[in-house]
């Protein structure tokens, strides 16, 4: 039990000063009381819709992911240092993207290899020599982290595509609100209900110079097979902003369009959560239904800003994640705030005879996968898992990274009958725009619900809890 | 040889669509194989074409029309004078490092084994390039088109491909030999009927610099070859990329006439 760093205990038979309120609540709580909330809580989320597609699970098409009732509470001193680390993150990892589709300093410098750029698959030669308006590249990323102990931070993976679940972090804080008035009231919660106003402040930011006054913002959703759709939905409703489809826009002589019941209406900032590959037809995927047929005309001609750009990807490939350290050192002359995670590159051999040696150990990740598909978590896989994975490692050494198996923190968890640590990582959300960087304190905090797994991701069976940022310092 | 170009290409709705964008990259860029004289894009109905430089180098027209609309109509013509550089691509405006054009490609195991096994222990690189030309035109029958390009595994298991098809085998099967290769589109001014588009690979030697192969013919490009443009992959580097709004069928017709093609006044010299 004490090989993890619990949040609410640390090990002691105390809580730690933070959670003195909460541990009292869970002591005084009949067993029913946080039975029938957690039941209340399910039939809420149901009755809102907020559901989640599995890929490749066809009896569960949409699910509901799993809701905790106990919140996850982080001091104001905590988030104060992890801020300032997201900040600096965000910052370098924008200024990277600028570099690589500019005059690619840090390849010539030597920091980052050439090759494991310009050979993945996310690199755009179509953004070479193009910088993104006010050379902000990924304007919503989400920082996934992780605690190990009471003091370090670490980053998990960046995000800088089209990181989903912000929707959780606001619909979980209702569900408490509403749910556990007394409890909230107890403490002083940072608020995060003004990231809306945020993400739309930051899009309008980011407008064409072109644009007068009020630029024409939308949400562009592949549709409502796509897991994250709710998402979408959510955020247009409480952006006050138009959710369209690719088959909506037309693109007129470099200009985008929207078809409206009033005629054609044009667009400035589109926000967009379908993938560089189906943008637009006409540069990547041919048989993209999904995008629009010149968009990226439009946007390599100024007239229309995307948000994420496109090829921000390139910055989030999980090998160029174990050069972060020093990305942040080259751009900014600063030594990086959050830890990153002891990595091997499976590219360099040395590393690669290390991993093959201690697969039981380790955990193995594809550098292009997410959402915890095709990883292999060493110490929970089979003889056989471990076989297939070592061929896997053997035929395409670069295709792989590997991480000590992480003693996540653990939180405590309510189910049926009791109340259990889970383990958790915390994903929270960093806008930039023209006029700085914006987080809202908090975010989205996942749950490994299974007893002793690690893997959270809400794909493979992981939940949710609301993250409590509190006016009070943890120490 | 010196060779009036004029291509037309001209594309027909089963039902008039709302609308139609349009990239295409038929003006050929000038290098050390190639004068362009003069060279006219045109799109009928007229619209605006704006021209600009890809992530390539490759010179991109794009347009876009408003419907209904039955018909589009492009042209493009001019003046060229092409000369036998064995293949040698100099002079162009290389905007890409040699890396991305090693990017291994797709479901490519069985042609990187039969690389592999005709190269035997070849250590030239110029000569293995050769060799695998040499053994993909021998393998691969040269089936004229200007369809849409199948993925590389079922071309090589098929035996038959257009030259976009077996120009993109010639790129997988050099990348997994570990040398840059990229995909060549263009015309061949020799009048050959079949299909309006050539296509060809290209391949990276150190000191000698981009060299064309052409597997679909069997030997480096000639004078009779006019680059267009090159790419990653075919998609990259197509003559023309078109997408429209409804549901109507699209039917494309080419019409490539090469004409006066006298000697250069340089051969002539020589």
């Amino acid at each position: 039990m004490s090989q993890f760093f619990d949040e609410m205990t640390n090990g002691a038979t105390e809580p730690r000063p933070l959670y003195d309120r909460i541990a009292e609540w869970l002591r005084v709580s009949p067993p029913a009381l946080l039975d029938s909330r957690r039941e209340q809580a399910e039939i809420l989320f149901r009755k809102i819709g907020i559901t989640f597609a599995v890929y490749g699970d066809k009896e569960a098409a949409e699910r509901l992911i799993p809701f905790d009732i106990i919140p996850r509470l982080l001091g104001r001193d905590e988030w104060t240092r992890l801020e300032a680390g997201l900040i600096q993150r965000v910052k370098a990892l924008n200024m990277f993207l600028t570099d690589i589709y500019g005059r690619q300093d840090i390849l010539r410098a030597g920091i980052v290899p050439s090759d494991l750029i310009f050979r993945n698959e996310c690199y755009r030669p179509e953004m070479q020599g193009h910088s993104a308006p006010h050379d902000i590249w990924t304007h919503i990323a989400g920082i996934d982290i992780v605690r190990i102990d009471e003091e370090d931070f670490y980053v998990l993976e960046d995000n800088c595509r089209t990181p989903s679940g912000v929707s959780y972090m606001l619909e979980d804080r209702e569900m408490m609100m509403r749910l556990l008035p007394g409890l909230f009231s107890q403490h002083a919660v940072l608020p995060v209900d003004n990231y809306p106003d945020n993400l739309l402040a930051s899009l309008r930011s980011v407008a064409p110079p072109h644009c007068p006054g009020d630029p024409c913002i939308i949400i562009l959703t592949p549709g409502q097979f796509n897991s994250a759709y709710y998402e979408h939905s959510f955020l247009a409703d409480k952006l006050g902003v138009e959710l369209v489809e690719g088959r909506d826009l037309t693109v007129r002589d470099d200009v985008v369009y929207m078809r409206t019941t009033e005629g054609l209406k044009r667009v400035d900032v589109i926000y967009r959560r379908v993938d560089d590959d189906f943008l637009d037809p006409l540069v990547f995927r041919p048989d993209s239904a999904l995008g629009v047929a010149g968009l990226m005309g439009a946007y390599l001609a100024g007239n229309v800003t995307l948000a994420n750009a496109p090829g921000a990807g390139v910055a989030d490939d999980k090998a160029v994640y174990t050069y972060m350290p020093d990305i942040i050192r080259f751009y900014l002359g600063e030594e990086a705030k959050l830890k990153n995670v002891r990595t091997w590159r499976c590219r360099e051999p040395d590393s690669l005879k290390y991993v093959l040696e201690h697969l039981s150990e380790l955990v193995v990740k594809e550098v292009n996968g997410s959402g915890g598909y095709g990883m292999l978590v060493g110490p929970h896989a089979s003889k056989e898992q471990i076989e297939t994975f070592r061929q896997k490692l053997l035929s395409d050494p670069d295709g792989f990274i590997a991480q000590p198996t992480l003693s996540l923190s653990t939180c405590p968890t309510s189910f049926p009958g009791g109340v259990a640590p889970r383990h958790v990582d915390l994903r929270p959300f960093v806008l930039s725009s023209a006029d700085g960087a914006r987080i809202v304190p908090g975010g989205l905090t996942r749950v490994a619900l299974k007893e002793g797994s690690l893997v959270v991701n809400s794909s493979q069976g992981g939940g949710t809890k609301d993250t409590w940022v509190l006016a009070t310092n943890a120490k | 040889m010196r060779a009036r170009v004029s291509l037309q290409i001209e594309a027909s709705y089963s039902e008039p669509t709302r609308s139609a964008n349009q990239v295409l990259r038929l003006t050929p860029r000038p290098f050390d194989g190639l004068h362009v004289l003069d060279w006219f894009v045109g799109v009928e109905p007229v619209a605006t074409l704006r021209r600009s430089e890809d992530g390539f180098g490759n010179i991109v027209h794009s347009c876009s029309h408003a419907g209904p609309l039955e018909k589009i109509v492009i042209t493009a013509e001019g003046l060229v004078e092409t000369q036998d550089v064995a293949g040698v691509a100099r002079g162009l405006n290389e905007k890409q490092p040699l890396d991305l054009f090693l990017r291994p490609h797709e479901d490519a195991e069985e042609i990187a084994a039969f690389a592999a096994k005709e190269l035997g222990g070849e250590k030239d690189r110029l000569s293995r390039l050769h060799l695998l030309m040499a053994a993909l035109h021998e393998k691969l029958n040269h089936a004229p088109s200007d369809a849409a390009p199948r993925p590389v595994a079922d071309v090589f298991a098929d035996g038959e491909g257009s030259a976009r098809e077996i120009a993109q085998v010639l790129v997988a099967a050099m990348r997994a030999q570990d040398i840059p290769a990229r995909f060549v589109s263009g015309l061949l001014l020799d009048g050959a009927e079949g299909a309006a588009f050539h296509a060809w690979a290209e391949a990276y030697i150190d000191d000698i610099g981009w060299i064309g192969f052409d597997a679909a013919l069997g030997f480096c490009p000639r004078d009779t070859h006019l680059r267009l443009a090159h790419g990653v992959g075919f998609f990259g580097a197509a003559p023309r990329r078109a997408a429209i709004s409804g549901y109507a069928e699209e039917k494309v017709e080419k019409r490539l006439t090469i004409s006066a093609a006298r000697q250069a006044s340089w051969q002539i010299q020589q």
